[in-house]
């Protein structure tokens, strides 16, 4: 279980106001998530989980397009690791929605972790290619739709 | 595009958790709403709503209960605005029975968790949006939409006008009579429908909803507490639509009631007797004495109606009796065949078929 609730700090901008709104909607999620599981509420969980995973798919679909724009030449590398945290986290969600609710136990701490470790490593190493114009600017929920399909 | 509308709403979320609220208000910004304000119960609601220009409140509660107070909170003393703002419920669960309490109360929509994307979008939209005028439903073929009142001068003709439409809570009682008005249509339209158990489950869906909506209306016009000539016309109008209401399921209990006599007395003049009428028979009583049990809960009482139906259930029984005497219950045993150990046993009564099984010992089966 996450100890302390993710906070959003200024090292972990990447320059863009609106992917910065992404990761922070992501550490509000988790705060979320984590605060549910506090009060054991499984549709409160299961609605963080949902809207974790659409956020996942819309903020990935936001960055991609992104670099495609600005022909980052790490884009390939990058969308690999966010194909594999959106398994991840639909692994997790999938277990979880099958009735094994111990599975979001640690989702949390997850996100947490993997959102910090990835911005500061991975997002940054984009911050000199991409600019304002490179980005889609519509709603996170609105990419989130567009992602599913 | 519909999250370019949504941008431009000003929202307001009632929640009393802290984290459900979080979720609504987070789902709501992810869809472009900025505007967002927050209040814990109905009253703060409603004084958010008279300080800052709000297009649509959000409840989230996973009690239903919950929601009813907070809607009918916001309808009854809410004042202008605060009474007619589109409401969008956000529940736990889906109880059909009280997620029908909440609209009739006035919520425009309701839906359950979890929440997603989607259903936020879909849901904001569709309440933003200006109620379209509602067709007439297609069963309703026969008779005109009871809304326009134009077309429909029998039941306009008697009704107590109303002046013009001054609050919210007041469309909403309207709009309620309206609904319950359909459902006396529908209910209508089965009075001389054949008696059979499709027509019965789609009479007994009408006939709870309409009776639903009538409580609801009946509480929302009697917690206002006040005469206000408008309350008085508005409970004039309620109190007639409830009369009608009582006439037709009466009118039907009659009407059933004297199909199932025409039936007992075709089995009583005929010899023949056909096995599972009088189940068939109980059937269609229990659906007339669920009416008759109900009126006179609402202190409709008819005695003649209630004596008609004792003697059509003592005729019922009678029949009961006649199959019983007439038919035998055969144990079949397609292993085993009859035999001078295991000959073929007639029961003819429930005390018989215990007689036999005690009779069965496994020794004598092996």
């Amino acid at each position: 279980m996450v100890l302390n609730p993710p906070e959003w700090s200024d090292e972990m901008s990447v320059g863009n106001s609106i992917l910065d709104a992404d990761h922070q909607s992501f550490l509000v999620l988790t705060r979320l998530l984590f605060e549910s599981q506090k009060h054991h509420n499984q549709l409160v969980i299961l609605s963080a989980i949902h809207m974790l995973e659409e956020y996942v798919g819309g903020h990935f679909l936001r960055e991609e397009k992104a670099m495609k724009a600005a022909k980052y030449p790490q884009l390939a590398a990058h969308t690999l690791k966010h194909g594999q945290f959106r398994a991840r986290v639909k692994a997790i969600a999938e277990v979880y929605k099958s009735g094994t609710l111990s599975a979001a136990d640690g989702l949390a701490e997850i996100v947490q972790d993997w959102l910090r470790q990835h911005v500061l490593d991975e997002d940054k190493l984009y911050v000199k290619w991409i600019s304002d114009i490179h980005v889609d600017t519509r709603p996170l929920g609105i990419l989130a739709l567009e992602a599913q399909g | 595009m519909p999250h370019q509308y949504l941008q431009t709403k000003y929202c307001l979320v009632v929640a009393s958790n802290h984290i459900f609220c979080g979720m609504i208000v987070t789902a709501l910004r992810n869809l472009g709403l900025r505007d967002l304000l927050m209040a814990s119960d109905a009253e703060e609601a409603i004084a958010r709503i008279s300080e800052a220009r709000i297009d649509i409140v959000i409840c989230g509660n996973t009690e239903n209960e919950w929601h009813l107070n907070t809607v009918r909170s916001l309808r009854n003393n809410g004042v202008g605005w605060a009474a007619t703002v589109p409401v969008i419920c956000v529940v736990g669960e889906l109880d059909a029975e009280c997620l029908s309490l909440i609209v009739n109360a006035g919520a425009n929509t309701v839906t359950t968790l979890p929440i997603t994307t989607r259903t936020m979008l879909k849901h904001a939209t569709r309440a933003l949006k200006p109620q379209a005028v509602q067709k007439t439903p297609p069963d309703m073929s026969a008779t005109a939409d009871i809304r326009t009142e134009q077309h429909n001068p029998g039941l306009s003709e008697n009704m107590p006008s109303l002046g013009t439409l001054a609050s919210g809570r007041k469309s909403t009682i309207v709009k309620g009579i309206s609904e319950v008005a359909i459902n006396i249509d529908r209910l209508r339209s089965c009075l001389n429908a054949a008696d059979t158990a499709s027509t019965r489950n789609y009479w007994r869906t009408q006939l709870i909803d309409a009776a639903q909506r009538l409580v609801n209306l009946l509480a929302l016009t009697s917690s206002a507490g006040d005469d206000k000539e408008e309350d008085i016309e508005l409970r004039e109008r309620i109190n007639y639509v409830k009369e009608l209401f009582f006439d037709i399921i009466l009118e039907t209990a009659w009407n059933r009631l004297e199909m199932i006599a025409a039936d007992i007395t075709i089995c009583a003049n005929d010899a023949a007797i056909v096995l599972g009428l009088s189940a068939s028979l109980s059937l269609r009583l229990s659906a007339i004495q669920e009416i008759f049990t109900v009126m006179s809960g609402c202190g409709k009482i008819n005695s003649e109606l209630g004596r008609k139906l004792s003697a059509a259930w003592n005729n019922v029984e009678r029949i009961r009796e006649k199959e019983n005497s007439a038919f035998e219950l055969i144990e079949f045993s397609p292993e085993k065949p009859a035999t001078k150990d295991f000959p073929i046993s007639v029961v003819g009564s429930q005390a018989g078929v215990m007689k036999l099984i005690e009779s069965r010992s496994p020794t004598q089966a092996a």
